[in-house]
C-alpha cells in the first residue's frame, strides 16, 4: 500500500519515468548504431512487407531515444509515457504473434544478437521478453496516470 | 489547453525521430546505411531476364558448346578473370554439373557442392555483413551484404562484370536461421541471374569442415 502511495508521489513517478527512460535509452542506442542489423531482426518477425523494413529499422530507434530523453528530463512526460505505452504494446504484440506461431525470433530489443541459440532457448527468452515488456508497460501506466505530475507542474509553472 | 498537449507532442516525437533517422542515415557509412526504399535493381538491370530465357534452353541442350560464346563478349571477358581465384576455372564443367535452375529462383546445395563450386571458380557471394565478412569468408567470395544500402548498384556492377548469368553463382550467409542468402538469391534472380545456388549450411558449415577461409576485405 505504501509502495503504491510512493508510486503516486512526484518522486515515485519520476523514478518510474527514469527507469523507463534508462531502459529505452539502452534499447535505442545499439539499434541506432546498427540499422542493417535491426532491419534483419525485424525481417525475422515476418510481420511487415519488405518495403516497410528500412523505415521501421531507421525511425523507431530514434523515437525510443526521443522518448527516453523526454522521460528522463520530464519534458512532455505524459505524452512520452503514452507513446511509450503504445510502443511497448506493439512490441509485445509482435513478440506474442511469433511466440504463437512458434517462430523463434531474436527480440532485438537491445540490438541484434549474434549468438546462436537453440529454438527452445529463444522461445523461452521470448516469454521473458514479454514479461519484461509487460512490467515496463506498468511503469509507463504509472507515469501516464500520475495525478498530473504535481511536483513537476509547480516547478514548471514559472515557465513563460 | 493541457488536455490537448499530447495531440501536439506526440506528432512532434514522430517528426523528431523521422528527422534524426533521416540525418543519421545520410551521414552513416556505407555498411550502416539503409536505403529507404527496398533494393531493386534499376529498370535497366531488369532488362536481361527477357533476353536470357532463350539461352538456358540452349545451354541445357548443349552444355559442352557453351564456352564458345564467351570469348565473343569482349567487353565482359577482361573483368571476368579476377572474378575467381580458383585455378580450375572451367565454365564447361561448372555448367555441366550445375545447369541453370529451372522452375525456381534458386536451389539449395550442401557443403560438398559448395566446395566443388569454389574449387571450380563459380562466382561466390557472401550475403553477410561487411564486418563479419572481414572476419573470414570463403576464398574468392565477394561481399554483398543483403541489408546495406547500394545493393542494387552492386548487383548491376556484378552483372556488368559477370560474363554469364547462366554460370552457377553460389550465395551463402551464416547458415542456420540465416535467410539473407535466400533473400539475396531472390534479388539476384530478379536481376537476371538464372543459376543460383544457396549454400544452406553457410559459413559455419564451411569453417567447421576445416576448409580454407580468407580474412580481410579482399575476396
Amino acid at each position: 500500500m505504501r509502495a503504491l502511495r510512493f508510486l503516486r508521489s512526484p518522486w515515485g513517478v519520476r523514478l518510474c519515468a527514469w527507469v523507463l527512460g534508462a531502459t529505452f535509452l539502452a534499447a535505442a542506442l545499439p539499434k541506432i548504431i546498427d540499422p542493417p542489423g535491426f532491419a534483419e531482426t525485424i525481417h525475422a518477425y515476418r510481420l511487415v512487407p519488405e518495403a516497410a523494413l528500412a523505415p521501421l529499422a531507421l525511425v523507431p530507434p530514434w523515437l525510443e531515444l526521443a522518448l527516453a530523453v523526454a522521460l528522463i528530463t520530464g519534458l512532455a512526460r505524459r505524452s512520452a509515457a503514452l507513446l511509450t505505452f503504445l510502443l511497448l504494446a506493439v512490441f509485445m504484440a509482435a513478440l506474442a504473434i511469433n511466440l504463437a506461431r512458434g517462430n523463434p525470433v531474436d527480440c532485438g530489443c537491445f540490438g541484434a544478437s549474434s549468438a546462436v541459440r537453440s529454438v527452445a532457448d529463444r522461445l523461452r527468452s521470448m516469454r521473458l521478453d514479454l514479461l519484461r515488456d509487460g512490467a515496463l508497460m506498468l511503469l509507463a501506466l504509472a507515469v501516464l496516470t500520475a495525478p498530473w505530475e504535481r511536483g513537476h507542474a509547480e516547478a514548471a509553472a514559472p515557465r513563460p | 489547453m493541457r488536455r490537448w498537449r499530447p495531440a501536439l507532442e506526440i506528432p512532434a516525437f514522430f517528426a523528431a525521430a523521422l528527422l534524426c533517422a533521416w540525418i543519421s542515415n545520410l551521414v552513416a557509412g556505407p555498411t550502416r546505411r539503409l536505403s529507404w526504399l527496398p533494393a531493386r535493381p534499376p529498370a535497366a538491370a531488369l532488362q536481361p531476364p527477357p533476353v536470357a530465357p532463350p539461352a538456358p534452353a540452349a545451354a541445357a541442350a548443349a552444355p559442352a558448346e557453351h564456352p564458345a560464346p564467351r570469348p565473343a563478349r569482349t567487353k565482359a571477358a577482361p573483368v571476368t578473370a579476377p572474378m575467381t581465384t580458383a585455378s580450375d576455372w572451367d565454365p564447361a564443367a561448372l555448367l555441366a554439373r550445375y545447369p541453370p535452375v529451372q522452375g525456381q529462383a534458386y536451389a539449395e546445395v550442401d557443403g560438398d557442392a559448395a566446395r566443388w563450386l569454389q574449387l571450380h571458380g563459380a562466382l561466390l557471394l557472401d550475403a553477410r555483413r561487411t564486418d563479419v565478412y572481414a572476419e573470414g569468408h570463403l576464398p574468392g567470395a565477394r561481399c554483398l551484404p543483403g541489408w546495406a544500402d547500394g545493393l542494387a548498384e552492386k548487383i548491376v556492377a556484378l552483372q556488368a562484370a559477370k560474363a554469364d548469368p547462366l554460370l552457377p553463382t553460389l550465395v551463402y550467409c551464416a547458415g542456420g536461421d540465416c535467410e539473407d542468402s535466400h533473400l539475396l538469391a531472390q534479388k539476384l534472380w530478379m536481376a537476371g541471374f538464372r543459376n543460383l545456388r544457396v549454400y544452406a549450411g553457410g559459413y559455419p558449415d564451411w569453417a567447421g569442415r576445416g576448409w580454407p577461409v580468407v580474412k580481410g576485405l579482399a575476396p
